[in-house]
């Protein structure tokens, strides 16, 4: 659906007109229909890019291509829909009014946008609101519009920049469940975040881009099993010191063992992390063989997207910044 | 609140559609232009320039009753100028840089149109504003001149009033124009400063040729020639035909109006053509 390959970007500021290079030789395809989590750091490329995809720069070096139309072209301009970060439009339009305009100016006609402005509002609850200037608009209501003049010409691609910056909570799980609507008619969609979780819930497909550079990109199922081990969790009740548990059963003297960590909690609690079936088991056997430390509860942990991307992603260096 | 969670594929169009209307994209942002700005500057501008005017005129008549209807076709006539000239130089240079900064015009551009078709749909948009602002502008001074001048007074002919206004609108049109072109290539503020240069320069045309004619050497032929690639805007002021009351034709402010017209096409072409390379 969307080809990028070797994308150089540079771009030129200051009088004597320095040349500073944002992307890097960016090469990656994303599927039709998959829904694709472009990840990065603050400062990482990733609107850059976004904005090579929907035709507003062009690259310095290398192709952006969608179904095989160049990015700048009418035709993969047809075939795309496009939220910006942080969407602020006109306050003195409407809801309708703005769908009104960007649905003329992709080609729709009068009779098309009767037909389908109350089907896109519908689609991100935003009927009731119609008639209400953007001006009067709250945060999330103003991305969901968003959302709703990019859907509105049924583009097969829709490219949403950071969809869910800036909202609260709900309004989050409120986006990502219309992501995965919206990917279940069958569009492909493709969005920026930096936000771990939010890739992780809705995604199958992910690219990792850190200071202008591809560092990963696949089927996120790929990358989670990339964990050869398993970690388990496991709360127990202590009646006395839980080191003397580790250094009885010779585990070693220090209390960060290969393997194992462990953290006190309130109520004479402790937290226990180990890794791998093989650890787990022999832990299980020895709290069952002790009548001090009671198992309160006992729970895989998910592979996640941190460690991979805390090993990828150079954290802590200037402004690049993920949040976990 | 519940997404729609329907699983159906919807019908995706296909990319190899007819082009639509290239009027229609420019006549949409022209419309969306026109209000908005409509909605933040021009009815206020009106309001607060025809109250100044009412007031000045109150006074001048006290000072000089036999003057009334001179001094308000003037004081009208360069306020209809100066307030055209604000709204045109300020609202021109200023337009990208609004949609850049909101990024409004990320998703235009996103769109499947060319880009000098948000060029002209800005152009018509503004346009539309300074022709409603001087129209009411126009009305409201010949309603004033209606009710307090009266028959005996010198005053000029009604068809020079009205051309001298038109001319004004016709010149703000093309400083629309010349502060969309920079805008163009350079920030607000310089794309502001050079648009009123330009007008300055152009506005004393004339001087600027008869000081050139004094040097008859090579660089003054040069200087000569150059001079007329700028817009001669002596030629939309209509002062003096206000003053003395010399009336005018219709074949005169057509041909100045043409002269107004084709500037600005040529400047919103290389305007477009700027646009079209534009990285943002």
């Amino acid at each position: 659906m969307l080809s990028i390959e070797n994308v150089q970007q540079t771009f030129r500021s200051g009088f004597l007109m320095h040349s500073k290079e944002i992307l890097h030789g960016v090469t990656f395809q994303v599927p039709k229909g998959s829904i694709f989590g472009f990840l990065g750091p603050n400062g990482a490329g990733k609107t850059t890019l976004i904005h090579l995809i929907v035709g507003i720069r062009a690259p310095t070096r290398g192709h952006v291509k969608i179904k095989g139309f160049p990015a700048r072209s009418l035709e993969a301009k047809r075939l795309i829909g496009y939220l910006p970060e942080r969407p602020y439009f006109q306050e003195h339009l409407t809801g309708e009014g703005l769908l009104r305009y960007f649905g003329s100016l992709a080609g729709m006609t009068r009779e098309e946008l009767g037909r389908r402005i109350p089907e896109a509002l519908e689609s991100v609850g935003m009927s009731q609101a119609r008639k209400v200037e953007l001006g009067n608009y709250s945060k999330g209501m103003l991305q969901r519009i968003g959302i709703a003049q990019a859907i509105l010409h049924h583009p097969e691609l829709l490219v949403l920049d950071e969809p869910m910056s800036g909202l609260d909570p709900i309004g989050r799980k409120e986006i990502r469940e219309l992501i995965v609507s919206l990917a279940r008619q069958g569009r492909t969609l493709f969005f920026s975040s930096h936000v771990i979780p939010d890739v992780e819930a809705i995604c199958d497909q992910v690219a990792v881009i850190d200071r202008g550079k591809m560092q990963v990109c696949g089927p996120i199922s790929d990358f989670l099993s990339e964990k050869s081990e398993l970690q388990f969790e496991l709360i127990l009740r202590c009646d006395t010191r839980f080191e003397d548990l580790l250094s009885g059963v010779s585990l070693g003297g220090d209390f960060m063992l290969d393997g194992l960590r462990w953290g006190q909690l309130p109520e004479d609690r402790v937290r226990v992390v180990v890794s791998g079936e093989r650890m787990a088991e022999r832990f299980l056997q020895l709290i069952a063989s002790e009548s001090r430390y009671k198992l309160i509860s006992f729970n895989p942990i998910r592979p996640s997207l941190e460690s991979l991307f805390s090993s990828k992603v150079s954290v802590g260096k200037g402004p690049n910044e993920l949040v976990k | 609140m519940s997404w729609s969670s329907e699983q159906q594929s919807i019908q995706f169009p296909s990319p190899s559609l007819t082009r639509h209307s290239l009027w229609r994209v420019p006549l949409s942002i022209a419309q969306v232009t026109f209000q908005e700005v409509l909605r933040d500057k021009v009815l206020t501008q009106v309001f607060v320039l025809t109250g100044l005017l009412f007031l000045a005129t109150a006074l001048a008549a006290q000072i000089s009753p036999a003057m009334t209807s001179r001094i308000l076709a003037d004081f009208s006539w360069g306020t209809l100028l100066i307030s055209s000239l604000v709204l045109a130089i300020s609202q021109g240079a200023i337009a990208l840089k609004k949609e850049v900064d909101r990024r409004t015009l990320f998703v235009v551009l996103s769109r499947p149109i060319y880009r000098s078709q948000w060029l002209l749909g800005k152009f018509l948009g503004l346009s539309g504003v300074i022709l409603l602002n001087g129209t009411l502008f126009a009305t409201l001074m010949e309603a004033l001149l209606y009710l307090w001048v009266d028959s005996n007074s010198f005053i000029a002919p009604l068809s020079t009033r009205v051309g001298a206004d038109m001319l004004v609108i016709v010149q703000s049109l093309l400083l629309v124009s010349i502060a969309l072109f920079f805008s163009m290539m350079t920030s607000a503020s310089l794309a502001i400063a050079l648009t009123f240069g330009l007008y300055l320069i152009g506005s004393s045309h004339s001087q600027i040729v008869w000081l050139i004619n004094q040097n008859q050497g090579a660089p003054g032929g040069i200087l000569r020639d150059s001079v007329f690639l700028i817009p001669n805007f002596e030629l939309f002021h209509l002062s003096r035909y206000l003053t003395y009351g010399v009336p005018v034709d219709g074949i005169f402010l057509l041909t100045r109006a043409a002269y107004g017209i084709l500037w600005c096409v040529l400047f919103l072409t290389l305007g477009g053509f700027i646009l079209r390379r534009r990285e943002f």
